[in-house]
């Protein structure tokens, strides 16, 4: 299956391939992605309010809770992130760089995942100046935090920081938790997609997607990069993106 | 705090009524108390044009009926929201950038589903606190005092505001409305100092086409558009350059190229469908009518007048393909029986109506269905007299397609007697004709015909063919223009040998010559030496 989503996509460029009895099976896939995508969205809101009118009674109902919220977010994500890859390898994906408050970015995407969090009890704390601007495309910079977030509420085990400061003239943004860390293969990994070599079947979605939004974003030669390391301020998994 | 929101109208639009409710709730919590909320587009803009509301909260789909899109688009439209009203749409849809650049105008905030209470008030946080700080700048121009506005937004550009960058955005736009064109200039080129962002690149490029120079817009728009081809703006700006630079068939691809990336702006749309059928270009017109309305469904450009267009570019591409043309009409007659369901009340629309769909009857061979319309739209007319143009030549296309061609011409003689000191009637009148009478019309043919001849005479005769048929596109019946293309093709058989299409073009334009030609008119002697000359270059070979 997977493999016939790529090759179709990649033979057929901008005008859309079709097969002999002009179905574009990559196209029918987006669209019944993009399907999915909405329903599991409207699973997530009704999962919202049964939480909301009936709170978890003890603590092993407040897990099942927490493990169908990450779980659905989860799947939102990671559809999300498909459609965007299949745009971009469409090239019609768009990009709207513009300069954008850090700390709104942020606020939009802790309040996204507010539930998700609460329901892990898990401290979510950014750390930014409030009147740090920079230029990145706010939605797809978004999306890329919402998918570190949704993972980290699975490692983290009380708290996860969000951080943005300036370096060298590229900002700096750091999600970090105070979980285990990451493996040493997906530090490998993250190193290999930020520099374009990536070998996307021995790595995750998210990293590619990070890397390759991370990519998109470039001021004259320079352009964003991902990194992922242990350590931080919270000693678990660091992860970083780099926007010049 | 609460006291501040309480004195706003809210209005929620959404098809669930538990979300509905669910947001009224998270509203009245955050302090607001008038909270109006509907289920369909149709039914928020009548609320619309009994109230005002400084906050509306729609969702991008709304069921049957018109989205929050077109929604909004009405709004924008019918002139019912103030530039400090806040108009957010919500959607499960898809991302904002794809829906956004898919469409005309913008809401002030987009909030993808699953909507969190933290997200809803949060957003609207922000969302009233920059309304706060910029309200004397909307009321300005709400009121439509621009040099206020202008004067307001250049002081607060000296002092601290976290909206610096909108104030530019907003003041360069102002700039150029008022046509200080160098400060607005001047805005854009501090922003790009900073940062290539593309509002500002095509900013400039606005500001070069403003100040006359459309060929240097032309330039940089094309390397915007390579670099990001999502950004719709830099089209925009485009077509208008090129609109400039006269240059119909660069301003035809750009609007193809657009309306490819968003199908679903009908703006650009019906821009494309007029420029086509401006060019000849009938089927192209079709087919972006076809999807205007398709597309354009319950909004305020479903109307009769594009449906007409649409059935009209269709009859006109029996002129060029009268087999695809066939095919195409058969959709087109659909269109035109829900035209005559509504019954409609517009005495001019119903007579436009019947002589259309006599022509397309007509074209289509169906003699007696033809004849029946263009009966019933002779009586209502008194005799067939009407001193409105659109209905006399819509009357001269349905006579000439029931083969009543002296009629015809009696009429189109009368017509051009009638208008002939109104230049742009005259240009209407052109294609009917077999030469222009248009001064615009005979310049373009003259041009045309120089070149072409020039051409032909340095045997250079694929650049003949491309002058020719270039005016044969947008004029099918300039007879002239037809017989210099065939005369060409015919020379490029003699010297270069026949690639395959020439002979098959000269018979296909031959063919539609003879439909017309009558042993008086002054061109039959050439029409026939140029028959004898294919017959013989044919056998020659």
């Amino acid at each position: 299956m997977s493999d016939e989503f790529q090759n179709n996509s990649e033979s057929q460029g901008q005008g859309g391939g079709k097969d002999e009895q002009g179905l574009d099976f990559s196209f029918v896939l987006a669209a019944s992605v993009h399907d999915m995508k909405n329903s599991l969205g409207m699973l997530l809101t009704s999962l919202e309010e049964v939480i909301d009118h009936a709170p978890p009674k003890d603590e092993v109902q407040k897990n099942h809770f927490a493990t169908l919220q990450y779980e659905a977010s989860r799947i939102n994500s990671e559809l999300i992130q498909l459609l965007t890859i299949y745009r971009l390898n469409q090239k019609n994906l768009p990009f709207n760089l513009d300069e954008n408050y850090i700390s709104e970015t942020f606020e939009d995407q802790v309040a996204r995942n507010d539930v998700l969090f609460r329901t892990k009890a898990i401290e979510l704390s950014i750390d930014c100046d409030p009147d740090l601007a920079w230029f990145y495309d706010n939605e797809l910079i978004g999306n890329v935090i919402h998918n570190v977030l949704i993972n980290s509420a699975r490692y983290a085990k009380n708290q996860v920081n969000i951080i943005a400061e300036m370096d060298e003239k590229q900002l700096v943004i750091k999600i970090e938790d105070d979980g285990n860390g990451f493996p040493g293969f997906m530090i490998d990994a993250a190193e290999l997609e930020s520099d374009n070599r990536g070998a996307t079947d021995s790595t995750q979605l998210g990293l590619f997607f990070a890397a390759r939004i991370a990519h998109f974003h470039r001021q004259g030669e320079v352009r964003g990069k991902i990194k992922l390391y242990n350590g931080g301020s919270l000693g678990g998994g660091v992860f970083e993106i780099r926007l010049p | 705090m609460s006291s501040r929101y309480s004195q706003l109208n809210v209005l929620i639009v959404d098809d669930f009524n538990s979300f509905r409710l669910t947001l009224s709730k998270i509203l009245h919590e955050m302090g607001f108390s008038d909270v109006d909320s509907v289920g369909s587009g149709e039914e928020a803009l009548n609320f619309c044009h009994k109230n005002h509301y400084d906050l509306i909260l729609s969702d991008y789909n709304l069921g049957q009926g018109k989205n929050g899109q077109q929604f909004l688009e009405e709004l924008r439209i019918n002139k019912l929201l103030k530039p400090q009203d806040i108009f957010i749409l919500l959607s499960a849809e898809t991302s904002r950038n794809v829906v956004m650049s898919a469409y005309d105008c913008e809401p002030d905030a987009y909030l993808t589903k699953p909507i969190t209470t933290k997200v809803i008030d949060q957003r609207l946080k922000r969302l009233m606190s920059k309304r706060s700080e910029m309200l004397d700048i909307y009321t300005a121009l709400a009121n439509k005092n621009q040099q206020d506005a202008i004067a307001r937004l250049e002081k607060k550009l000296t002092e601290q505001t976290r909206y610096g960058m909108d104030c530019q955005k907003l003041l360069a736009d102002l700039y150029i409305k008022s046509h200080q064109l160098e400060k607005a200039e001047k805005i854009y080129r501090t922003v790009l100092e900073m940062r290539a962002l593309d509002w500002a690149q095509v900013g400039l490029a606005d500001v070069k086409v403003k100040s006359g120079e459309p060929a240097k817009a032309v330039e940089w728009l094309n390397k915007i558009i390579s670099e990001n081809p999502s950004c719709m703006k830099a089209y925009d700006v485009l077509s208008l350059a090129l609109k400039d630079l006269n240059d119909q068939e660069n301003l035809q691809k750009n609007l193809e190229r657009a309306v490819e990336i968003s199908p679903m702006s009908l703006g650009r749309q019906i821009s494309l469908a007029s420029v086509a059928m401006e060019n000849g270009d009938a089927e192209v017109a079709a087919n972006a009518y076809r999807k205007t309305m398709k597309f354009g469904a319950n909004s305020c450009h479903d109307t009769t007048e594009m449906k007409l267009n649409y059935v009209k570019s269709v009859a006109r591409f029996y002129d060029k393909d009268a087999i695809k043309a066939d095919e195409m009409s058969k959709d087109a007659i659909k269109v035109l029986s829900v035209i005559e369901e509504k019954d409609l009340d517009d005495a001019e629309m119903k007579i436009k109506t019947q002589l259309l769909g006599s022509q397309l009857w007509g074209l289509k061979g169906e003699t007696q269905k033809s004849k029946e319309l263009l009966d019933v739209a002779i009586d209502s007319l008194d005799n067939g007299d009407s001193n409105n143009l659109d209905i006399n030549i819509a009357m001269i296309n349905a006579l000439t397609a029931n083969k009543k061609l002296d009629e015809a011409e009696r009429q189109i003689k009368k017509l051009i007697e009638d208008y002939a000191d109104d230049q742009p009637a005259l240009e209407k009148i052109d294609p009917l004709l077999q030469e222009p009478v248009s001064e615009r019309g005979k310049k373009l043919l003259a041009k045309a015909n120089k070149r072409g001849i020039d051409s032909y005479k340095s045997k250079d005769y694929a650049v003949a063919v491309e002058y020719f048929s270039k005016v044969e596109n947008r004029y099918p019946r300039y007879l002239g223009v037809k017989l210099n293309l065939v005369q060409t093709l015919i020379g490029k058989i003699r010297d270069e040998g026949d690639d395959g299409q020439s002979k098959a073009r000269c018979l296909s334009i031959l063919k539609t010559v003879e439909r017309t030609m009558t042993p008086d008119n002054p061109q039959f002697n050439r029409y026939r030496q140029l028959q004898e000359m294919l017959r013989s270059q044919v056998e020659s070979k």
